[in-house]
Order: C-alpha cells, then structure tokens, then sequence
C-alpha cells in the first residue's frame, strides 16, 4: 500500500494529517473513525474504547464523544471542511473474551460514531462494525481508502 | 403468495415493524440522552479545568520568581560564602525540582487529551528506574523527616522490563509525591517491588489519613482532590493520579489501591513486558504482503 510512512494508532489515540501517511490499527470492540476530506486531501483516525467520558479520568479520546468530535476539530484546524469529509467506521465487534459483553460495548461504539456523525452532517460512506471478530485497518490519507482484514 | 396472506397476519406484521421502529427510536432517544448528559459533565469538568489552570499558573509564576530573585542575589553578592551559596542553590533546586515535575504532569495531561500520547519501548532495568526514581525524591521526604525505605524483592535475572520508561517514570514519581505529600511527619513510607512471571509490581505504602470507600471512586478523576482545603499540602491539585491511570491503561498496566481510613494507603502498580514490536507496531509485517491477501478488503 505505497510506499507512505505508517503510523499505528494507539488505543485513546488520534492523529490527523495532511502528509500521506498510512494510519494503521487493531481492532476488538474499540470503533475508529476515518475521516477524509476529499477536496484538501487531509485523513484522520481516532480509536475509541468506550462511548461516553463519564468524568471518570482525563477527558481523552479513550471516550466516543470525546474523540469524534476532537477529530472533526483537528480536521478543521488543518482546513478542513465538514462538507467536504466523509467518514467510515470500523471495529465495534462483540469480543467474547471482554467483561463488558454484557453491555455490547463494540455496538454502542458504533452506534455512537452514527449519532455523532450525523449530528456534524457528516456522511458515513463506508461501515464495518459488529460481528465477532477483531479487525485490522490501514487507511491511506491521500486516497481515503482503507483496506481491512479480519481477524 | 401475497394474497393469501390473511388480514390478521398483514396486521401482525404491521404490528411488529412498527414496534420495531419504536424500539429503534427509542434507543436513539437513549443515546441522545446520555449524549447530552456526557456533554454536561464535560462542561462541568472543562469549568473545573478552567480553576485548575489559573491555580497552575500560580504554582508555575511562584517557583519561577523564587528561581529568579535568589539566583540573581548569587550573581550580585560581593563576598561569597559558600555555605551561603550553598543554602540558596539547595532552596533554588527545590523550586526547580517542584516546577519540573509540575509542568510535566500538565504536559503530559495535555498529551493523553489529544490523543497524542504515544509510546517508546526499551529495555529497562527496573530495579535501577525504581531506585532512581526515590534518590530523586528523597531529599524533599528528607525535609518532611519521612524515611523512604525500599524493599526489593526483585531476583537479580529478572530485573528486565520492557515498556516505556518515561510513563513508568511518571506513573512510579506521582505515587511517590502522593505518598510523601500524604504523610505527616515524622513517618516512613514503604516502597516494595517484586516481580511474577514477566510482571512487575510496585508498590507504595504510606501511613496517610487512607481513603474511604467513597472517596476511592473519585481519585483518579481529574481535577478533583478529596478535600479541596488541603490543596497547600497536595501540590498535585488532582492531575497525578488521572495520568497515573491513563498512562497504566496505555501501557497495559494496572493500578490497585488498597485504602481505609486511619490506616494509610498502598497504591500498586503492575506492568508487565509489552508485547513483542512486532505486534504491537501492527505495520511492521509489511503493508505488502498484506495487498495480496485474499481476506482484505477495500473501503
């Protein structure tokens, strides 16, 4: 997948870029969001555990709503548009071995990127959530694309 | 085969979509609902933040001016006593010393909430991080009249760990300075380390006021410290232990706290070796080999 640097995005982490890079990152029940402008060709991934910051903790983006919307932001810091962005969400998967199953964590996840995403008009033009397996994402941030395998 | 459907089944089957609808609707209002109640408690905390910052900046202008005006009495005194100089350059390092560890607990706050903390894995000696780490504080549990005394349990073979050895740094020097800060004096303070399979354990025990039931659900939020008066006491103004808990999450880690109150704190902190580079560095297997595989797909 060229030849672009790769940067592997941690659990709670983000990263927007202007520079073609290839964000990469394992997924269970965590969701990470991709965003794209497509007009200034600038990408940006988060990683998110759980759904909501409950005040428990550094407000990180370990939290859904705290990481979408840091996202968007750092997208616009670097000129990016919402009308220009497109999104697409990986990850949320049901992972048997995890406590929290019970509470369908990785659907939540998901659930939660939709409701903020639509809330910020922005179109989700791609989704891989659910299911019982983990995923592993890499996605280019000069072509948007983003090529998973499961695992 | 449609028209043999009765009209009792059509309206069953009305009947359920529709409640399916409801059920969806429902749960979107659900989310938006605790959406916005997430949203509340962030403008509550970032109202907090806005506090602990104008605090910060006492806490950063005051060390920094006593840095300057002793320093500049050094450089403009004519006859030099060195044990003057001495005294002064001992009190200036204090300041230096407190002002260092403050600016790098908000630093690496800020980090952790820009998603920006990543990490950088070496081979440590743990025994020697853990022994460093208490030379550097000693002086300061010196001046309280607090023993820090070590028991190390650590074999001489396994001594080895691999993770990242800032955040260990500042995860083991915030639970020292609570330990210190906690403790009246004069007293000691227990630190233990031993190690279990490719785990480490550190831990600290002080001989504090101990944290009740309640209040062991709030420390590791930020911003918040149990009694708010004592703040001249704990410098840390609830920062410390929200990083302490964030950076143990990165690293895989896990922080236990074993508290009541009149019989002190023990904080342990557990780590073991990260995974192989490899694996964690999920790119290194080479984005090649991974094009031609027939399970990837293309979003």
């Amino acid at each position: 997948m060229n030849n672009f640097e790769t940067k592997y995005i941690y659990s709670s982490g983000l990263l927007v870029s202007e520079e073609p890079l290839i964000l990469n990152t394992v997924l269970g029940s965590c969701v990470s969001v991709c965003l794209w402008d497509s007009k200034n060709k600038i990408g940006g991934m988060n990683h998110y555990m759980l759904p909501f910051w409950n005040g428990n903790g550094l407000a990180s983006p370990k939290y859904g709503n705290i990481a979408i919307v840091q996202l968007i932001n750092k997208m616009k810091a670097l000129q990016g548009s919402p009308q220009h962005m497109i999104a697409k969400i990986f990850g949320g998967a049901r992972m048997l071995q995890e406590q929290s199953n019970i509470f369908d964590i990785g659907r939540r996840n998901a659930e939660l990127a939709h409701e903020i995403l639509s809330l910020q008009n922005i179109r989700i033009v791609a989704e891989s959530t659910g299911g019982m397996k983990g995923r592993k994402i890499f996605f280019n941030t000069n072509t948007g694309e983003v090529l998973q395998k499961l695992l | 085969m449609m028209k043999e459907l009765s009209d009792d089944q059509l309206l069953a089957e009305l009947k359920s979509r529709i409640e399916e609808r409801e059920q969806s609707f429902v749960k979107l209002e659900e989310m938006n609902e605790e959406l916005s109640k997430a949203n509340q408690k962030l403008m509550e905390s970032e109202q907090l933040k806005s506090n602990f910052l104008s605090n910060a900046r006492n806490e950063i202008i005051n060390p920094l001016s006593s840095i300057l005006s002793l320093s500049q009495s050094i450089v403009v005194a004519e006859n030099t006593d060195m044990a003057e100089v001495k005294n002064l350059a001992a009190i200036i390092y204090k300041e230096a010393f407190d002002l260092d560890f403050q600016m790098n607990n908000i630093f690496s706050s800020a980090e952790i909430e820009a998603g920006e903390a990543s990490c950088e894995y070496y081979n440590i000696d743990f025994v020697d991080l853990v022994e460093k780490q208490i030379s550097k504080f000693k002086s300061f549990a010196w001046d309280k009249k607090l023993q820090l005394i070590l028991e190390n349990d650590i074999d001489e073979n396994a001594r080895n760990l691999k993770s990242d050895p800032a955040k260990v740094e500042i995860i083991i020097s915030n639970l020292l300075v609570n330990a210190i800060n906690w403790t009246d004096e004069p007293g000691s303070i227990l630190i233990r380390i031993s190690s279990e399979g490719s785990k480490k354990i550190f831990s600290v025990s002080d001989h504090g006021p101990g944290i009740s039931k309640k209040d062991q659900k709030i420390i590791f939020d930020r911003f918040k410290s149990i009694d708010p008066t004592v703040y001249t006491k704990n410098k840390g103004h609830g920062l410390g232990l929200s990083i302490v808990k964030a950076f143990t999450e990165i690293l895989d880690g896990e922080i236990k706290l074993d508290s009541s109150p009149g019989k002190g704190s023990t904080f342990s902190f557990i780590i073991a070796d990260t995974l192989s580079g490899d694996e964690i560095l999920g790119s290194s297997e080479g984005g090649q080999d991974f094009l031609f595989d027939e399970s990837t797909e293309l979003f």
